[in-house]
């Protein structure tokens, strides 16, 4: 289907669904791309089950979830579900598979909204079955309306933290205790930027209220240092930062997770312009007022571009959407600036929230260091902190000797877990990074050569005898 | 700094520079090896890491076969581990044009040496017990194998420097020049006197021998390659097809490399290379269609890498024409299997002796001059 | 090629899909990882290098934990959907026989 589109969108989320709508308002023909089986992305993740589309309905994230997909049926967008992008490169040309095979699109306009993926600073033990990220309570509760789990303990820092205990209560299961890196101090300091948007701190007050009535302790300025059990999680050691008094909690799941980090493979591997940028998750990409990035013709938004969170990332869609349409001839200036004003202004005031939320979501670097040797950090290769050490000693000074030296970074996950976390190590305060390089995911086999007949494999000359 | 003149400056420190600058400095020599970036960061590092024989020009077996046997005594000279596994090597026929090739290709290689033998597909299987059993014959070698090309950097760095080599990487070289006592080899930061030198850059010997006056056209390749995640074991020898189109093998941890000079795209100008679909496309089939098994596979690497070739597809390896003291050592295809060998013979020549196998004087491919002898021809 | 919408929900019905031999219920719509968990199996796999227990950690298709063989492919447990029928082997990349 080459250069069958005007524009691609990456990710269908409230960014990209956001994007592709608006390109698809000024009648550009528009290809957005999810690897999920409907738009929504992490915060207005589809429905899979029955039960799950029921409270769906009732619920706030659920219901923009819905009307995002209500609205991307009836736009001309052409919606490619369940196709895992794993290339794109200059033209732009994307790779994507899917249940019938490689499938590739070309379009001279691309905008990314790839989304953010969690963050978590490992822990003696934070291998083990039954220790979940933040954000997998949430994928799992929205797309399922379960929580596993009897036992629960919610940890890590960020308001995800008080939305996954509320939301654990609401299916009937008391967390045994919230973890929070934060003190009070923090969420004080945090309320203002919060009370730019007024029902969104509504919402988080009705959540701490009814933790409050259900008596779920709140251990403040904690942190888990250690989580143990075998073949699966009995318990989870917490400390107290300031004093460093450890208690024992029994547990058999743990939810952690220490911020957001935009999933910005893409974005590198097209060369985009980026900047260190701890507050919106390590790194941000570059972008104008209208989400330009720095290689002409590619757009980013949402959190794929910079963590902001679900709000700012609808507004930067819309803007990128339009840029993009601008940018093709499809919208005069002034058609441009008038339609772009909306989303410019709610941008503007969700930023603060954004910024409030964020700050408490920062990954707290400066922790790295404390690492036991034992404690792993490529989850995939089993490379531990002792190994990476081992490694500098030996002269590894960046990512791609330090991956040559210990495999870390060569599993599936391609440095996904480990690679911010190992850079930490390596070169706290920083700036390296693994050279980006497609497959920005791993590719299936059977999906990469779908149907073939051997003769269809095109044979050169053979080689000189 | 003094003005110190080093016996061997070695440009370029990808496997046949850096075996070189080993091998000199274990002789006496002092030596100083420059590369551009990091050591066996170029064709080097991102091999296959097939030693085999079946994909090795029939002219360069008797070389393969010693540099062989070397890989497989690496801890003896190299001294440093690069994961070199050696198992039998099995190359594949589908269709009745490629048992034609493939005869042709085993009688070749096993009339130079090469213990190569065709067997039946009931064989095949036995030596293969994951191969497409719609093979319909295939050419069996026992002396075959593989080495971890991403381990060869750390290997000679560590071998190198215990050998009191001056290693200087991320250090281009920007010129040499014919001086009173040697050459003169500029760099940026200070460079450096030698007495000889040897050009070892790989598809950049072609400017190299340009500041030398030499115009040798040398063919830049972007070859393709693939790796799987860790997976249970499908297969236990180093597998090639007829064609040539493929190399497959599985390592001791279980990652399946996938290769076969499928063509990425980008040129040496710009240093810059990347992988393309159709070829990843490609080069998949053909790995599923001979070992089955894969289909259940995920690829999670892809990269390219250079490749040098000469106009004859033969090694350029022997001194620089009218430049008594230069060397050069490059394009030998399947280089990294012959490397350690090539490497050897030339440190000989450099030492004043009579190499032990011939050397491949570029003499034959200068503009002007013909074949040095009808032997380079096969 | 247009895109799939969500497939009508209706009764929560359980289908079967085939565990390591034993059968499990499950509810349609469910990931694989989804119905495993609530079934209490948290343990999928084991890490190829250290032999580990792994199991699913992200629960958004990063982490690859969750990475077994569903009908025989290597697939994220999290991102596929069960189907009836569906054999599952609670092993992933690098598992020894």
């Amino acid at each position: 289907m080459n250069g069958s589109h005007d524009v691609i969108v990456v990710g269908a989320g409230p960014a990209g669904g956001e994007a592709a709508l608006a390109v698809s308002g000024a009648g550009l023909r528009v290809a957005l791309i999810d690897e999920g089986p409907a738009p929504g992305g992490q915060v207005w993740r589809a429905p899979r089950t029955a039960q799950a589309q029921v409270a769906a309905a009732r619920d706030a994230d659920g219901r923009q979830g819905q009307a995002l997909r209500a609205r991307l049926q009836e736009a001309s967008v052409d919606l490619l579900a369940g196709a895992e992008v794993w290339d794109a490169g200059p033209g732009f040309v994307v790779q994507c598979l899917t249940e019938q095979g490689n499938r590739e699109l070309q379009a001279p306009r691309l905008i990314l909204a790839t989304g953010a993926m969690e963050r978590v600073l490992p822990f003696a033990g934070w291998t083990i079955p039954g220790v979940f990220g933040l954000a997998a309570a949430t994928a799992i509760m929205k797309a399922e309306k379960t929580l596993p789990g009897k036992e629960i303990v919610i940890a890590g820092q960020g308001p995800l933290l008080i939305a996954v205990a509320a939301k654990a209560l609401e299916l009937g299961l008391r967390p045994r205790a919230i973890v929070d890196r934060a003190g009070r101090g923090d969420w004080l300091r945090a309320a203002p930027g919060f009370a730019a948007l007024p029902m969104m701190l509504t919402r988080g007050a009705q959540w701490m209220a009814r933790l409050a009535a259900a008596r779920v302790p709140i251990l403040r300025q904690s942190a888990i240092v250690a989580a143990g059990g075998d073949p699966v999680l009995d318990g989870v050691t917490v400390r107290h930062l300031p004093s460093g008094r450890q208690t024992e909690i029994s547990a058999d799941t743990l939810y952690i997770g220490n911020g957001l980090t935009p999933a910005d493979e893409l974005h590198r591997l097209l060369g985009a312009a980026q900047t260190r940028d701890r507050l919106r998750g390590g790194y941000r990409t570059e972008v104008d007022a209208d989400q330009r990035t720095s290689v002409p013709g590619l757009y980013a938004a949402g959190d794929g571009a910079g963590v902001h969170g679900a709000l700012p990332s609808v507004f930067q869609g819309q803007i990128a959407g339009l840029a993009a349409a601008r940018d093709h001839g499809a919208l005069s200036a002034e058609a441009f600036a008038e339609q772009s004003r909306p989303a410019r202004r709610r941008l503007a005031r969700a930023r603060r929230f954004a910024d409030a939320s964020c700050r408490l979501m920062a990954f707290p670097e400066e922790d790295l260091a404390h690492m036991p040797p034992d404690c792993v950090v490529c989850r995939c290769e089993d490379v531990r902190r002792s190994d990476i050490d081992a490694a500098v000693a030996g002269g590894a000074a960046d990512m791609n000797q330090l991956k040559h030296f210990t495999r870390l970074g060569m599993g599936p996950c391609q440095g996904r877990m480990c690679g911010l976390n190992a850079a930490g190590l390596l070169s706290p305060g920083g700036d390296l990074r693994f050279t980006p390089r497609a497959p920005v995911r791993p590719v299936s086999m059977d999906r990469l050569i779908g149907e073939f007949d051997y003769s269809d494999i095109p044979v050169p000359k053979p080689a000189p005898l | 700094m003094t003005q110190m003149t080093y016996d061997l400056a070695v440009i370029g420190g990808g496997i046949q520079g850096a075996s070189v600058a080993l091998f000199a400095a274990r002789e006496g020599m002092r030596v100083v090896l420059f590369d551009q970036g990091a050591l066996a960061r170029q064709a080097s590092g991102t091999n296959a890491g097939t030693l085999t024989m079946q994909m090795t020009r029939a002219a360069l077996i008797p070389y393969a076969l010693r540099a062989h046997e070397m890989w497989v005594k690496a801890p003896e000279w190299l001294g440093h581990d690069v994961g070199v596994v050696a198992c039998d090597g099995l190359s594949l026929a589908f269709t009745e044009a490629e048992e034609e090739i493939l005869s042709q290709r085993a009688e070749a290689r096993s009339a130079a040496g090469a213990p190569i033998r065709l067997v039946s597909p009931q064989e095949a299987a036995g030596i293969e017990p994951g191969v497409n059993p719609a093979i319909r014959m295939a050419s069996h070698c026992s002396v075959d194998g593989y080495a971890n090309a991403y381990l060869t950097g750390l290997a000679y760095r560590r071998a190198l420097a215990e050998a009191g080599v001056e290693l200087r990487e991320y250090t281009p070289v920007s010129g040499v020049s014919p001086s009173g006592r040697g050459y003169d080899i500029r760099s940026d930061g200070g460079g450096v006197a030698a007495r000889q030198v040897v050009l070892a850059g790989g598809v950049w010997i072609e400017p190299m021998l340009k500041w030398l006056g030499i115009d040798l056209p040398i063919k830049t390749l972007i070859n393709q390659l693939a790796v799987t995640e860790r997976a249970a074991p499908v297969m236990r020898t180093v597998l090639g097809i007829a064609s040539g189109l493929l190399s497959l093998k599985q390592y001791p941890h279980g990652t399946v490399v996938i290769g076969g000079g499928w063509q990425g795209v980008g040129d040496r100008a710009s240093g810059t290379h990347r992988a393309t679909a159709a070829s990843a496309v490609g080069n998949a089939r053909l790995a599923v269609h001979a070992i089955p098994a894969l289909r259940h596979s995920r690829i999670v690497r892809i990269w390219t890498g250079f490749e040098a070739e000469t106009a004859d597809a033969l090694p350029a390896v022997g001194p620089v024409p009218g430049h008594p003291g230069a060397w050069v050592i490059g394009s030998v295809h399947s280089g990294y299997t012959s490397a350690p060998y090539m490497a050897r013979c030339l440190t000989q020549a450099i030492l004043g002796q009579t190499p032990e196998m011939p050397l491949f004087p570029i003499d034959r491919l200068l503009p002007g001059q013909g074949p040095i002898n009808e032997r380079d021809r096969t | 090629m247009l895109g799939r919408v969500l497939p009508k929900m209706t009764e929560n019905e359980a289908i079967q899909v085939v565990v390591d031999g034993k059968p499990v219920d499950c509810v349609p719509g469910q990931t694989v990882a989804g119905a495993l968990l609530a079934r209490g199996i948290y343990r999928f796999r084991v890490s190829p290098d250290a032999g580990t227990p792994r199991g699913p950690f992200c629960m958004m298709g990063a982490c690859q934990e969750c990475a077994i063989e569903i009908d025989g492919v290597i697939r994220r447990a999290c991102q596929t959907p069960v189907a009836a029928g569906m054999v599952l082997r609670l092993r992933g990349a690098g598992a020894v026989e």
